[in-house]
């Protein structure tokens, strides 16, 4: 047992871990209350926005200061989340997403809102599926700081797990008002967390054997972080509270986060 | 002495006027439609990221803490100055109304950047001529995307080249201003620098998430707007680090 635990990988497995189970936090909020403001939910989002920012700072300036080869990680992960939104359909003109909103500009002149009713319909299907491919660069993100160093590591599990509460309660929210059960919704908010775990302990693994790689993959988690705020939870945080808020909420978190690396951490 | 401080004033004033040609590139542009609007906000949006991550990056060799203060400072004045601008009728050059409100503000942000900008130059020559030409032309060349944004938040709402050529190059013009006095007391302003980089850096991210992106998405599907602002974010950041 105790090797088990002292092996790097299954220390970074029960880190992502963590951040995952702390997800449920996010849910005690509707267990309260049968509903939550909008503007409640749109903050959190733009919190969980704030994180990831900070944490894609950090990635590409902070202690490694990759250079160009993290930016051309960063366009590398930018690249591929796009392709994989082209090719399921997501984050186009009508389509909803993942945390419920529809911009009212992404709509067809005339054309009704996309239904919200539940279940097994395909916009439940997409909107999971866009919350697993978030998760999975989040993991991309843990398992590259943890290669870099214990500290770093364990600095950005953190605030991607704090980043996780609020993630968690803006997508229970839209998954019960599609008619999704509490308990459901938990769980799901559980499961699609898990390529947060599965993509974390795949690259800690691999930019350990190869560490000539350690600035491609920050670059890549960092380039996915800022499209994946800019594809998903800005949209739909701002068409739940308004700019303001949100922008407040963005720049707020991302200070915080970049602040207690600085101070915790040293340059 | 006299002629250090005239060659400190005309460096400074050097990269005051690289502001000016951010507004080249829209000679070439025929077209102003909503479209464009929201493409040239984007445009705007990854400019600024990649700036303020260069300020913060910057200002960290200095303090840890003092640019996230500076930021929290420089956060709260785009606040009083949104509230202060709401409501009134603001003109820029010959833009009016909800535009003319967005222009305005980042060329607020930017004046305040060329702030701590002037204050860099400054300091950096009281590190010897060699260290002050280098910093200078970084800035200088730094400062044409900076114009590029200024440029794409008023060219499409119908400025002249001109126009935004001479905003650009104002919105830099305390960089002269404070290069001299900062050169004359570099003790002094030295440590003032992470303050002032982080309040350029906060100010800015605070328009790009209040007024850029929420304008990019309401003509742009979120695709574009991801990669646009993805893509200058990432230029910007190569600029920084390697022009």
């Amino acid at each position: 047992m105790q090797q088990l635990v002292q092996s790097p990988v299954v220390f970074v497995l029960l880190c992502a871990l963590g951040a995952v189970l702390l997800s449920l936090l996010g849910v005690i909020p509707h267990a309260l209350r049968r509903t939550l403001p909008p503007q409640v939910v749109g903050i959190a989002e733009g919190l969980a926005g704030g994180c990831m920012l900070g944490a894609g700072f950090l990635l590409v300036h902070g202690p490694t200061d990759s250079g160009w080869v993290a930016i051309l990680g960063a366009g590398l992960g930018v690249g591929f989340v796009y392709s994989l939104q082209l090719y399921f359909g997501l984050g186009a003109e009508g389509s909803e997403s993942m945390l419920g909103g529809v911009l009212d500009s992404e709509l067809a002149e005339g054309a009704p809102p996309p239904p919200k009713a539940a279940a097994d319909g395909e916009i439940g299907y997409r909107l999971l599926l866009e919350s697993s491919m978030h998760a999975a660069m989040e993991g991309v993100a843990i398992g590259a700081a943890m290669e870099v160093g214990l500290g770093l590591g364990l600095f950005l599990v953190s605030a991607l797990a704090l980043h996780n509460i609020a993630e968690s309660l803006a997508l229970v929210d839209a998954l019960r008002s599609r008619g999704v059960s509490l308990k459901d919704a938990a769980g799901l908010s559980i499961v699609v967390k898990v390529p947060q775990m599965m993509a974390a302990v795949a690259v800690f693994a691999v930019t350990e054997a190869v560490p000539s790689l350690r600035a491609l993959t920050l670059g890549l988690a960092a380039g996915s972080l800022f499209y994946t705020i800019l594809t998903d939870l800005l949209p739909a945080a701002y068409e739940r509270c308004g700019k303001m808020r949100v922008a407040v909420a963005v720049s707020a978190s991302a200070g915080i986060v970049v602040l207690l690396h600085g101070v915790l951490l040293g340059r | 002495m006299e002629n250090r401080l005239l060659a400190v004033f005309l460096f400074a004033l050097g990269t005051a006027i690289a502001t000016g040609l951010g507004a080249l590139p829209f000679l070439f542009m025929r077209e102003i439609s909503k479209r464009t609007i929201a493409i040239a906000n984007a445009t705007s949006a990854g400019l600024m990221l990649g700036a303020s991550f260069g300020l913060l990056r910057e200002a960290s060799q200095f303090g840890t803490w003092q640019p996230i203060v500076g930021g929290a400072v420089g956060l709260l004045f785009i606040l009083l100055s949104e509230r202060a601008l709401s409501g009134r009728e603001i003109e820029l050059g010959s833009i009016r109304g909800a535009g003319a409100r967005q222009a305005m503000l980042v060329m607020i942000v930017m004046t305040l950047h060329s702030f701590a900008e002037g204050v860099a130059v400054g300091v950096s020559f009281g590190g010897g001529e060699k260290l002050g030409a280098l910093i200078t032309i970084a800035i200088a060349v730094h400062n044409v995307p900076e114009g590029l944004a200024i440029s794409a938040s008023m060219r499409p709402r119908g400025a002249s080249i001109l126009s935004c050529a001479s905003y650009s190059v104002a919105s830099s013009l305390p960089q002269p201003l404070m290069a001299v006095p900062a050169f004359v007391f570099v003790d002094h302003f030295r440590p003032l620098l992470p303050f002032g980089f982080g309040f350029a850096a906060g100010a800015m991210v605070l328009v790009v998430f209040m007024e850029l992106a929420p304008e990019s998405y309401e003509a742009l599907s979120r695709r574009s707007v991801g990669l646009l602002v993805s893509l200058t974010l990432g230029l910007m950041i190569l600029f920084q680090r390697y022009l």
